[in-house]
C-alpha cells in the first residue's frame, strides 16, 4: 500500500472517529495527533471576532483554545486582531487554505503586523497554516494550525483541510447540542440503552444486568420521554447521536 | 413550496422546466463560469436529464426560484461518469442512495452572499423531505469543501468519498451524507419554519 492511500485511509478514519467525539478537547486531541506529524503541534478555531469587540467578548468566539496561554493573553491585551495577517486574509480573501507564509499584513499595520509574528515565533508558533471556513449562519470561521518546523506537502496539506472542516463541524454539533438541553440520562438508563444497542432483549438486559424485566422497560420508557422518542431504535439512533453509546 | 417532478413527467410542466434549465445556465455557465455546459440557446441540459432523475423546484411567487435534482447511483451519475477523480473509494450504491446536483438558487432569491437563505435551505429541507419518504438515506454530493460544515451543521453524518480538489477557485470534494434522525429537525430549525415544504408528498416511484 503506498504513502498515499495510507494517509488516505488515516483521513476517513479520522472524519469518522470526530463524528463520534464527545468534547471539544477530545477533538483537538485528535487533530493534533494528526497534524503534528507535519511540525503543527498548536492550534486555534473559532468564528472570527470583529476587532472592536472587548477581551472577553473575543474569547466567547474561541472554539478550541489550543495557542500557548501566556500567547492568548498577549494577543487579547495587544488587541493583536488588528494587525494579525492571518486573520486579515481570513476577512480579506476566504476562498482557499493557506500557509501563514504566504499572507500580508493589513495596509499601514506592516510594523506592528511584524512584531505579532515575531512574538508569535518565541512563543513556538514560527509557521503554521490556516483553513478559512464560512457557517451556516454566514459567518466566517477558521482552523489555524501552527508550530515551530512545518514540513506540509501538498497533498497532506489537502488532508488536513479536510479534516479541519469535519473538526470544527463538529464541534459547533457539540456546542448546538449542549444548547437542546436533553434531561440527563441517569447511570442505568445508559446501562440499558448500551445493551439495546447491542440488540439484545429485555429479557437478555434484564439476566445480564440483574434487574427485573419490568425495571428494565421502565428504564427505557423513561428514556424514550427524555429524547422524545417513540421506539427503541430512535432511541438508540438518538443516544449514538448524542454521543452517549458507541 | 417545492414541486417534486420525476423525470418521466417533465413534459407535463414545459413552462417549468424551461425556466429551469434556462436558470441552470445562467448559474453554472455565466456564473460559475463551468463553460464545459455552455449552449446556445442558453438552456442547460445534461445526459442525466432522462426519465430516472427526480426534480425538485423551489416555485416563489409563480416562478422558479431555485432548483435541485436527483439521480439513482445505481445507474451513471457523475461522479461515476463526469467527475471520477473526485473519487478515492468507490462509493456502496443502491436504491437508497442518490446523487444530488445542479443545486442553485435565482439571484433574485439570494439572501447575502454567505447565508444559508430561505430558497436554499427550503431546497434542502425538501430533498431530505423527499428522501425520507422514498426510503432514501444517503445523497452523494459534489460540492464545495465548506458545505461540509454546513452538512455537519444540519446533523448529516458525512463521508468523505475523495481528496479535496482545486477546480477554478473552489475546493470541491465528493462526500457522502447520511440523514439521520436529528437532520430534519436541525434543518427546520436553522430555517425557523417546521412545516412540511413538500406539499401533499407521498413516496414517489419512479418507472423502470
Amino acid at each position: 500500500m503506498g504513502a498515499g492511500t495510507k494517509r488516505w485511509e488515516q483521513t476517513v478514519d479520522f472524519t469518522q472517529k470526530i463524528q463520534q467525539t464527545t468534547s471539544v478537547e477530545g477533538i483537538c486531541d485528535h487533530l493534533i495527533d494528526l497534524t503534528k506529524n507535519y511540525g503543527l503541534d498548536r492550534l486555534i478555531a473559532g468564528t472570527i471576532p470583529a476587532p472592536h469587540l472587548s477581551p472577553s467578548e473575543q474569547k466567547s468566539n474561541i472554539l478550541f483554545a489550543g495557542w500557548p496561554q501566556d500567547w492568548m493573553r498577549h494577543y487579547v491585551n495587544q488587541s493583536y486582531a488588528y494587525v494579525d495577517p492571518i486573520l486579515y486574509r481570513v476577512t480579506t480573501a476566504p476562498g482557499t487554505a493557506f500557509s501563514w507564509r504566504d499572507t500580508s499584513p493589513p495596509p499601514g499595520r506592516e510594523v506592528s503586523s511584524k512584531r505579532m509574528m515575531n512574538e508569535a515565533a518565541e512563543h513556538g508558533l514560527k509557521e503554521g497554516f490556516a483553513v478559512p471556513l464560512v457557517t451556516l449562519e454566514g459567518d466566517l470561521a477558521t482552523v489555524s494550525f501552527g508550530g515551530e518546523a512545518m514540513d506540509l506537502p501538498q497533498e497532506a496539506a489537502g488532508l488536513i483541510h479536510l479534516v479541519a472542516i469535519f473538526a470544527i463541524g463538529r464541534a459547533f454539533q457539540l456546542q448546538s447540542q449542549s444548547e437542546l438541553k436533553f434531561d440527563p440520562l441517569t447511570q442505568r438508563e445508559l446501562d440499558v440503552l448500551k445493551w439495546c444497542a447491542e440488540g439484545k432483549t429485555d429479557w437478555e438486559v434484564s439476566v445480564i444486568l440483574g434487574i427485573g424485566e419490568s425495571t428494565v422497560r421502565s428504564h427505557i420508557n423513561s428514556a424514550m420521554g427524555k429524547f422524545s422518542c417513540g421506539n427503541r431504535t430512535a432511541l438508540v439512533v438518538n443516544a449514538i447521536r448524542a454521543g452517549l453509546i458507541h | 413550496m417545492i414541486t417534486v417532478i420525476p423525470g418521466n413527467r417533465t413534459a407535463e410542466y414545459p413552462e417549468i422546466f424551461d425556466a429551469v434549465h434556462a436558470l441552470r445556465h445562467q448559474v453554472f455557465v455565466d456564473e460559475m463560469e463551468w463553460t464545459d455546459l455552455a449552449s446556445p440557446d442558453k438552456r442547460e441540459v445534461d445526459q442525466f436529464d432522462d426519465e430516472h432523475t427526480m426534480h425538485l423546484v423551489s416555485m416563489q411567487e409563480g416562478e422558479v426560484a431555485g432548483y435541485i435534482r436527483v439521480l439513482p447511483s445505481e445507474r451513471p451519475h457523475l461522479l461515476t461518469d463526469v467527475l471520477p477523480d473526485l473519487q478515492e473509494v468507490e462509493c456502496d450504491v443502491g436504491p437508497d442512495t442518490w446523487e444530488a446536483s445542479r443545486y442553485c438558487v435565482s439571484p433574485r432569491w439570494r439572501e447575502g452572499r454567505r447565508a444559508f437563505g430561505s430558497v436554499g435551505g427550503e431546497l434542502i429541507a425538501g430533498l431530505v423531505e423527499w428522501s425520507l419518504a422514498s426510503d432514501v438515506k444517503h445523497l452523494i454530493f459534489e460540492f464545495e469543501a465548506n458545505w461540509i460544515l454546513r452538512a455537519l451543521q444540519l446533523q448529516f453524518l458525512v463521508q468523505p468519498l475523495g481528496r479535496l480538489h482545486q477546480i477554478g477557485k473552489q475546493s470541491v470534494v465528493a462526500a457522502r451524507l447520511s440523514i439521520t434522525s436529528t437532520t430534519l429537525p436541525a434543518i427546520r430549525d436553522k430555517r425557523e419554519y417546521h412545516q412540511p415544504v413538500i406539499r401533499g408528498l407521498e413516496p414517489i416511484k419512479l418507472a423502470s
